[in-house]
């Protein structure tokens, strides 16, 4: 008895009732015509224009106020008084460089430039070991000198800093907060798959093309899951594959049994749907994986920068204008790991050498280029081990080593999409970091903090709106000229006015963006979503009260929101 | 066989549905009916468990129904010829029994899948022990006899095997090095199974002089019959060399009826002498396609051995896995294993926190391994005693959870401070709320999170004098390892302590104020009585006396302990691990007389909970899920997904069975599973989902569902492992990257043969319902009508998956019929039934 094509779907979709809110029964009919129908049936352009992204989750809750730091505000130092000093983070403050004006506007500092072109901070160390806050230019944030592979990013107007950012009724739980970043639906029950997952099904494409959304990592996010199309994980490019029985001659039989098999009818299960969704995926993308394959191999990694990175001129003129590898999958692709003997220091690793990095690296990397060689719109990965209760260090230490993997992650994107593009250019690619939450403004006991409230965002792309030396500075929510301003000072100032990083019972930086108003931006503006489709992706943005696209005070907690911060 | 008065359709498609009383599962329907070219089908949805369909037809609903003979009846159809008029079909279904049923699921969830010999002894053998037998047993592990930890090492004659092809007609045998062993009974057969079958060595018995079969080379010249040993007869070979051997210096002969491409088994008996310290056997064919290396008499099983240095805490981490692993696979009390994981991965700790902490006094990167390991295996052996008591509760085990050293290191209390102006660390006792004991968002708030931080400070750990393990207030060991150091750092620095690590308090951290917890907080109004309105504001005073600090975390996990909050959460945890996924905590009304099946368990649970005495014994709350239709019949049946760890241990399990001479038909080293070293970067539960044993780096533990473990990447992994443990250990791919090879050994040709009549060995059907029985035996053999015809196609195609190649033309004791099954068997557990439990 020959089975329709969507049997599966179709059946799969009366089942899923978020889903079912929010298309009605419009869905279950459209699953069930042919792909090219089904696509010009789909509203706006996603998938179609060309637009992708790149996500990274920086798991555990990354503290925001040494990432983004308010350097403008005195209370970041010390909330106590000039009679009774109380340093905030005596222990994990980030220090500013003497002598050096962090009011003053323009360019952000930029470490890597080169020794002899700076002018922002007193002589001293070799710059590249610079460890004071870098002085962003919009007169009142810093950076973490980790971070300083963000510097070029900024200066070219490609990065935007989203500080403040969180969601009404702020879960300070990881599983919760991360579940809801994910879902884009703070306490919902009726939501349980992911906003990227929905945008991908708004783009009509995820039943038809073997790549969507992609993540490469060890299992497949909450952003990217849902029950009516499955989104695609690969965990070892290298692996992705079956091993046949007898090895090599058998793999065409067992992926064809396994194929067959997969279709056979079952008594109903619970998690049957998921298993036959995710093996159909398995098997339509291990039919083109085979050719794919090769772009993964990591003799193949031989994309590098183009200019002496870090300012490393001499070696670099030394070995053939060669600059450093963007994705250093193996210690020697490591930044100054190449520079021989005496010259090696460490202080020149683009980030520090051990296997969080290599493996990171290998996924980014592996994320960049399905993004760049296949119709994958959204493309994915996360980084771990932001939860600094203890021991997080300050420019240096622990949390210093999580920042400098992002802070070149983001570097080398930009250069990979510059420079080795292919189905995506850095013009078309935007890269957005999600964190659970920030973390308490004042240090505990242990030299670490806890669990608070608003974080920072890091979005980064060639139709950026960042800094331009005309009034744009890139960086949004860390300025008292916001719309909603940044209130320096400690807690119980005169008239009961808390500072910001006390705006929350009295402990927690208060939010002014929610983190829906940033991927909704990037969802609309850029993934080519209409707004209905994006009311269906983000269902805050359906909610009035919210104020998630222009701003306002939230109906949920009273809190005044800025909307969409305009980074595109 | 059970008849429902079932839904009928008419020709024409008119639908009838007879109403029925309520039940746990509507009665199976016919889903459409088509009738064209004369040909009639129905399709329907195929029914939990059924072992068989039936379509039954009339001419008119009153008339008496007869069942169709004819048609053909699949998992999810029926086509037979067209009625010429107007006719009505009926569905009907064998439903299992209740009791095999039930069995099975108990078989899915109170141990890490079934094996072919726990199929026979509790369901389908001569004399089944049946559901509540093995229930019973496994909710009482004290009653089981179990020692796998502390088995004797081998006496006696021990017998020797190994499976495969020849590249030539002689047969090695040699040693290592020089010694002695006596070898008896040495025997080559074709196919798998040993000793079956004409012997093609003559002489093997060595009850006739070696010459002239036997050939004796240069350094086994002194090789020579013995009447001091014998395995049967009178005789045995004193297999004596003067030096390591190899296939060209070696006792030899050349067997008969050699043929390339044919398998073959060799076997033989030996009995070590007082000259076989570390001694091993080699036993080989031409090429070497088969062989055998033998260590003479292991002193320890490889558990027994893993155990002895867990218990001198000098065991690493991949050792403990391994031992997990082999534990998990092999031991009676199925139940135990699988509450001892919940709990560590409930209570979680972390192998990589410890070793961060132990850095701070230690360097060596072996040592650091080893304390982290020591406190992990602590850990989890004191939750084990603890649940050999029948009367264990859930504050036991939270108690056990918050005096470990693992734990106090893991979420940070190790250096939380609460004295003068300090803030203390919220990590545990945010987690504590959250995970551990009364679930998310479920009675307590941020204010309660960090005033019961403050009670945690103090909290610590200490090496110690080994007498005083356990006690809190001993002082930090004196004992140093080396007295004579001259450098007064070096003398005086800890890793220059001889102690052992354990739980201090250090009063001078703590926070000694009175501290509210909880503070006008009263039960809410869903969960009915006896909880609602119960206040359960936790006042503990202020302490004058410093010691008497550490009394404020006992009273904490007392507390909460009891608190309907944790009975509901802990409830919902059990019932995810036992039933299926979708438990939920703070959500349920138990005042709802519509209260879903799930909530009414959970409730159940509770109220088992709160009126044991002492209050909370997990027996009592587990014997209510056991009892429950949830688990008993279909509501949970193979409605859940395996976790890497149940998915590799349920694999092997699966396929093991005793073939006797202590040979099984599927088998693993541990590592070949959990890895071999810290690490365990190559490791297939590693690849499957970052699963590493007593390192879960969050606090939320692996998930128990499917959606944090099923993606393309890790199905690929599964498939990887399946068909590298499927794989003859001669296949070029066997190892898979596994660093240190593959040892997941099997074996499904000598588990058929051990359990088929020699008749069906070549019948594609009879091969099928062998693998099927054993793999699936929940579904229902009705609903794996569908994929018995894939089978049966599967076995008679050749390896390419293209040309027809008739199973039945494959002689049994071929490479070709061995690879076609273990390819069958491969597909089958990589396929998604084997993902389900």
């Amino acid at each position: 008895m020959s089975q329709p094509p969507f049997h599966i779907l179709t059946r799969r979709a009366f089942l899923d009732s978020s889903f079912k809110a929010g298309l009605g029964v419009a869905l279950s009919t459209l699953l069930d015509v042919p792909p090219i129908i089904q696509r010009s049936l789909a509203e706006g352009t996603i998938g179609i224009n060309g637009k992708k992204v790149i996500f990274i989750f920086l798991r555990g809750a990354n503290d925001a106020l040494n990432s983004c730091i308010p350097v403008g505000d005195p209370a970041y130092f010390d909330m106590g008084t000039i009679a009774s000093p109380q340093p905030t983070r005596p222990d994990i403050g980030i220090d500013l460089e003497p002598g050096v004006d962090y009011s003053a506007k323009g360019p952000c500092f930029d470490p890597t430039a080169g020794a002899d072109s700076v002018t922002a901070r007193a002589t001293g160390d070799p710059v590249y070991l610079y460890d004071k806050a870098i002085r962003l230019g919009n007169g009142f944030a810093g950076l973490h000198p980790a971070l300083k592979f963000l510097a070029p990013v900024y200066n070219a107007g490609h990065l935007a800093l989203v500080h403040r950012v969180a969601y009404p009724l702020q879960s300070r739980s990881h599983f919760d907060s991360q579940a809801f970043w994910e879902s884009g639906a703070p306490y919902s029950n009726s939501v349980r798959d992911g906003l990227f997952y929905r945008a991908m099904i708004e783009s009509g494409l995820a039943n038809t093309s073997p790549f969507t959304g992609v993540s490469v990592q060890q299992t497949l996010p909450l952003i990217l899951r849902g029950s009516a199309a499955a989104m695609t994980n690969i965990t070892s490019t290298d692996r992705f594959s079956l091993l046949g029985l007898p090895s090599l001659t058998g793999r065409n039989k067992s992926a064809d049994y396994l194929r067959q098999i997969n279709g056979l009818a079952t008594s109903p299960k619970k998690e049957r749907e998921l298993l036959q969704l995710q093996f159909e995926n398995l098997s339509k993308t291990l039919d083109v994986f085979d050719t794919l394959r090769p772009n993964f191999s990591d003799s193949g990694n031989t994309f590098r920068d183009n200019i002496a990175t870090d300012g490393d001129t001499d070696w670099y003129q030394a070995n053939g204008n060669q600059g450093y590898y963007l994705f250093p999958t193996r210690p020697e692709l490591n930044g100054g790991w190449v520079r021989a003997g005496s010259t090696r220091d460490a202080g020149k690793f683009v980030v520090p050498n051990d296997s969080t990095s290599t493996d990171f690296f290998n996924n980014l990397k592996a994320a960049a280029i399905l993004l760049n060689k296949t119709d994958a719109i959204v493309a994915g990965t996360q980084l771990d081990g932001f939860d600094t209760h203890s021991g997080q260090g300050a420019a240096d230490g622990y949390q210093a080593s999580l920042l400098r993997r992002v802070g070149w992650a983001i570097y080398a994107l930009r250069k990979y999409f510059m420079q080795y593009a292919d189905r995506a250019t850095w013009e078309n690619v935007v890269i957005v970091t999600l964190t659970e939450f920030g973390r308490t403004t004042v240090q505990n006991s242990n030299g670490g903090t806890d669990h608070a409230e608003a974080g920072v965002m890091w979005v980064a792309g060639g139709g950026i709106k960042g800094f331009n030396g005309l009034g744009r500075s890139g960086v949004f929510g860390c300025s008292t000229a916001d719309p909603v301003p940044w209130v320096p000072g400690p807690p119980n100032q005169a008239g009961g006015v808390n500072g910001s990083m006390f705006g929350v019972e009295n402990r927690y930086l208060k939010r002014a963006y929610d983190y829906r108003s940033v991927l909704g931006e990037v969802i609309r503006k850029h993934l080519g979503a209409t707004q209905s489709q994006l009311n269906r992706i983000i269902p805050g943005y359906a909610v009035a009260g919210e104020h998630l696209l222009g701003g306002g005070v939230s109906s949920i907690d009273g809190t005044r929101i800025i909307g969409e911060p305009g980074i595109l | 066989m059970r008849e429902w008065p079932l839904s009928l359709r008419l020709a024409a498609g008119v639908f009838l549905a007879f109403r029925m009383q309520a039940a746990v599962l509507p009665p199976p329907s016919i889903d459409s009916l088509t009738v064209s070219n004369a040909q009639a089908r129905l399709a329907w949805t195929p029914y939990p468990a059924a072992q068989g369909y039936h379509v039954d037809w009339a001419l008119t609903p009153a008339e008496a129904f007869e069942e169709d003979l004819a048609g053909a009846t699949g998992t999810a159809g029926w086509s037979g010829a067209g009625p010429a008029g107007s006719r009505f079909y009926r569905l009907r279904v064998d439903p299992m029994g209740d009791d095999a049923l039930a069995a099975v699921n108990a078989l899915n969830r109170l141990a890490f899948g079934p094996t072919p010999e726990e199929l026979e002894r509790v369901i389908s053998g001569p004399s089944p022990i049946g559901a509540d037998a093995f229930i019973q047993e496994q909710l009482a592990p004290e009653t089981l006899v179990e020692s796998l930890d502390t088995e004797p090492p081998q006496a006696g004659w021990t017998f020797v095997t190994a499976t495969g092809t020849s590249a030539g007609t002689r047969f090695y045998l040699y040693l290592n090095g020089p010694g002695q062993v006596f070898v008896d009974d040495i025997q080559i057969v074709k196919g798998t199974v040993p000793e079956s079958g004409p012997n093609l060595l003559v002489n093997g018995d060595f009850e006739a002089p070696l010459a002239p079969k036997w050939g004796l080379n240069v350094n086994y010249t002194k090789t020579a019959l013995s009447t001091a040993a014998a395995h049967t007869g009178a005789s045995s070979l004193l297999l004596s060399g003067v030096g390591s051997g190899a296939q060209g210096n070696s006792v030899y002969q050349d067997f008969t009826g050699w043929k390339a491409g044919d398998i073959y088994t060799l076997s033989f008996w030996y009995l070590p002498t007082a000259t076989t310290n570390n001694l091993k056997i080699v036993a080989s064919l031409s090429g070497a396609p088969t062989s055998v290396t033998q260590a003479v008499a292991p002193a320890l099983s490889p558990i027994a051995s893993s155990y002895n240095t867990l218990a001198s805490a000098k065991a690493t981490v991949a050792t403990l896995r391994a031992w997990t692993i082999l534990h998990a696979i092999q031991s009676r009390r199925q139940l135990f294993e699988i509450l001892t994981q919940f709990l560590d991965n409930h209570f979680v700790t972390e192998h990589s926190k410890s070793v961060d902490f132990f850095n701070r006094f230690y360097t060596d990167g072996t040592q650091l391994d080893q304390l982290a390991t020591d406190l992990e295996f602590r850990e989890i052996s004191r939750w084990r005693s603890l649940l050999l008591q029948p009367r264990c509760t859930f504050l036991d085990l939270l108690q056990a959870s918050a005096e470990s050293p693992a734990q106090v290191l893991y979420l940070d209390t190790v250096d939380s401070r609460g004295d003068a102006n300090y803030i203390a660390n919220e990590n545990y006792s945010r987690e504590l709320m959250e995970l551990y004991t009364m679930g998310v968002d479920n009675g307590y708030d941020q204010a309660d999170i960090t005033t019961m931080s403050r009670a945690w400070t103090g909290w610590s750990v200490k090496i110690v004098d080994p007498i005083n393990l356990g006690n809190p207030f001993a002082s930090q060991t004196t004992n140093r390892l080396n007295s004579t150091l001259t450098n007064n750092a070096s003398l005086n620095a800890i890793s220059n302590l001889s102690g052992i690590w354990t739980l201090a308090f250090r009063g001078g951290r703590h926070n000694y104020k009175e501290k509210v917890i909880f503070p006008g907080k009263t039960v809410p109004a869903r969960f009915g009585p006896p909880w609602a309105g119960r206040p359960y504001e936790l006042r503990i005073p202020a302490r004058t006396i410093p010691n008497d600090g550490m009394q404020d975390g006992y009273e904490i996990v007392n507390h909460l302990a009891s608190l309907p909050f944790t009975e509901e959460f802990i409830s919902v945890k059990l019932c995810r691990l036992l039933v299926h996924d979708d438990f939920v905590h703070g959500v349920y009304d138990y005042r709802d007389p519509n209260l879903s099946e799930e909530g009414k368990l959970v409730h159940s649970c509770m109220l088992a909970w709160e009126n044991s005495f002492p209050k909370g014994q997990i027996r009592e709350v587990l014997k209510v899920i056991v009892a429950s239709d949830l688990f008993r019949r279909h509501g949970g049946s193979l409605q859940k997904v395996k976790t890497p760890l149940e998915f590799c241990v349920s694999a092997i399990r699966a396929l093991r069975a005793d073939l006797g001479h202590g040979r099984y038909s599927a088998s693993t080293d541990g590592g070949s599973i959990s890895g071999r070293d810290r690490a365990a970067v190559n490791a297939p539960m590693t690849r499957m989902g970052m699963m590493r044993l007593y390192n879960r780096v969050e606090p939320n533990g692996y998930p128990e569902s499917a959606p944090g473990w099923i993606s393309a990447g890790t199905l690929a992994e599964r498939a990887h492992f399946i068909q590298s443990f499927l794989m003859a250990p001669s296949d070029a791919q066997k190892g898979d990257g596994m660093d240190g090879g593959n040892k997941n050994l099997s074996n499904p040709v000598a588990l058929l043969k051990s359990r088929v009549s020699a008749t069906l060995w070549t019948d594609a059907g009879g091969v099928s319902d062998y693998f099927l029985g054993i793999l699936f035996p929940g579904e229902g053999r009705g609903n794996l009508l569908d994929l018995r015809g894939v089978c049966v196609r599967f076995l008679n195609t050749s390896d390419d998956g293209k040309s027809s190649s008739p199973f039945s033309a494959l002689g049994p004791d071929t490479v070709a019929y061995d690879t076609r099954v273990r390819a069958l068997v491969s597909v089958l557990m990589m396929s998604p039934r084997f993902q389900e439990q």
